[in-house]
């Protein structure tokens, strides 16, 4: 085995289970083994947009009646698709990036969670993967990787749905039992909240995501993709003073950014970028404080927790915190460690559907670049 | 990668009647074993469109040496070479990722 030097991705420390209220877990399981030590290790591959990551995830269950069983990660080591400025990621090199990375990944994240150990593999219970949604061909290059690891370590697959593994992580990570979760990143705009077994979606963008909207406008102003589209923005914007008007579009609890993604651009030409990026912010922000508002008010949920890479923007957490305040609640918010696609949170997600005994069969860990956050049943919650 | 070169694949078009053009591509595997692991990974996913089919199947050959070899034979079938050219494609990007896996975590690989 080659040695190199393993920068640590896992700094935090354990996770109480009993702070997220879920189900108690089944003790007798078929479908997978905990290893030696009675703890259930899992392995967890994300790749479903620029960024591909793997995590490492231990459950370590009480030791005694009056302990809890915690959830800790081992590794989380990502990589993460950089196109030049002016240019978005496309499918295909996406997709290169993910195939060229994924395999040292993998054995960068066993390094850093099982120093020294032999045979590493031993001692892990399941291969967790996304399955969806996402985009296609990025997607099915993480599955065969997980697929082929899986054969080779005859340990089973668990298929996640990417929003709920940014909910499950969330939901450890912050302690938030039951919170109404706002999900934005390049991607997806949706405010959820749980009923039922199912992370219901209250409202949700119908054209563009909030982040596509801020890597388009920031490709317009020639603003650098690296670290983020959306960082630059956020720097830029804290040097902007003048307010400028754009389409404030909320349609009852559904919000749309087409439209003032084509003012900005058209304001590009005479308006200076901080101003453009502070404006923009403002008003996109405000949107999704008002949806999350209405849905805190219809179901009576005090918590709020951010999810999703555009969820580490400092002001949209500053702005989503004044209004929970005014409600008498709270914000749950992350950094950019776990907010941002990472394979720790496929883990957390897989982890439950597995301990639950959902598996995936091999034949099918299709991928599907659809699949709706409620179509994910969450038998690890009560209904 | 073994010597009896896993990574070489053989490319072929010929005319059947109601795809008119294929393409077959055969990879050799040290064992029977990995040559049926590599066939269950990329047998999972659907091609994208109904405009290309794609079959799999594990052929034993014989070299001129007499030594057994562990075939993994895909045929694609298409209407238009374009979508042809872009099934192949695509799966050979797949299947060096799953010979890139097998190489760095098959530990029985050596033996």
């Amino acid at each position: 085995m080659t040695s190199f030097k393993v920068v640590p991705t896992a700094t935090d420390g354990p996770c109480r289970e009993d702070s997220i209220e879920n189900l108690k877990i089944p003790s007798a399981q078929e479908q997978f083994k905990s290893n030696h030590n009675g703890d259930t290790i899992v392995l967890g591959i994300e790749g479903s947009a620029n960024k591909c990551g793997v995590g490492i995830l231990k459950y370590s269950p009480p030791s005694s009646a009056e302990t809890c069983g915690t959830y800790t990660i081992l590794a989380n080591p990502r990589k993460t698709f950089i196109p030049p400025t002016g240019e978005g990621f496309l499918p295909k090199e996406t997709a290169l990036h993910h195939q060229n990375h994924i395999v040292a990944l993998v054995r960068v994240a066993l390094l850093e969670a099982f120093p020294g150990e032999d045979k590493p593999e031993s001692l892990l219970s399941a291969i967790c993967f996304t399955k969806g949604p996402g985009m296609g061909a990025p997607l099915q290059s993480c599955a065969v990787c997980a697929r082929t690891l899986s054969l080779l370590w005859k340990i089973p697959l668990v298929g996640v749905n990417h929003c709920v593994g940014h909910i499950e992580m969330g939901r450890i990570a912050t302690g938030a039992s039951n919170p109404v979760i706002l999900y934005v990143s390049g991607g997806n705009t949706q405010v959820i909240a749980y009923s039922n077994q199912r992370y219901r979606i209250f409202g949700e963008t119908i054209d563009i995501a909030i982040g596509n909207c801020l890597d388009r406008f920031a490709r317009v102003v020639g603003l650098s993709n690296d670290p983020s589209p959306g960082y630059n923005i956020e720097q830029e914007a804290k040097k902007g003073s003048k307010f400028l008007t754009l389409p404030y579009v909320v349609k009852g609890m559904d919000v749309s950014f087409s439209g003032i993604l084509t003012k900005v651009e058209e304001l590009a030409k005479t308006e200076r970028v901080e101003d453009l990026c502070f404006s923009l912010q403002e008003t996109l922000f405000a949107m999704l404080v008002e949806t999350t508002e209405r849905a805190m008010a219809h179901t009576g949920v005090k918590q709020v927790l951010i999810v999703g890479g555009v969820g580490c923007n400092k002001r949209l957490q500053q702005m989503m915190e004044q209004m929970v305040e005014e409600r008498g609640g709270s914000v749950c918010a992350m950094d950019y460690r776990y907010c941002i696609d990472n394979g720790a949170m496929i883990c957390q997600a897989g982890i439950l559907a597995l301990q639950f005994g959902q598996i995936t069969k091999l034949e099918d860990s299709w991928c599907t670049q659809r699949y709706r956050t409620d179509q994910m049943k969450t038998i690890w919650r009560a209904p | 990668m073994d010597s009896d070169g896993r990574d070489m694949v053989n490319v072929g078009t010929s005319k059947v009647e109601e795809k008119p053009q294929c393409c077959e591509v055969k990879i050799v595997f040290p064992t029977n074993v990995q040559a049926q692991q590599a066939m269950q990974v990329l047998a999972v996913d659907p091609e994208p469109t109904n405009r290309v089919a794609k079959k799999f199947r594990i052929l034993q050959e014989v070299d001129p040496k007499n030594n057994k070899k562990y075939c993994m034979a895909v045929r694609f079938e298409s209407n238009e070479l374009k979508m042809l050219r872009v099934a192949v494609s695509s799966f050979l990007d797949y299947l060096a990722l799953v010979i890139k896996t097998m190489e760095e975590f098959d530990t029985g690989m050596e033996s």
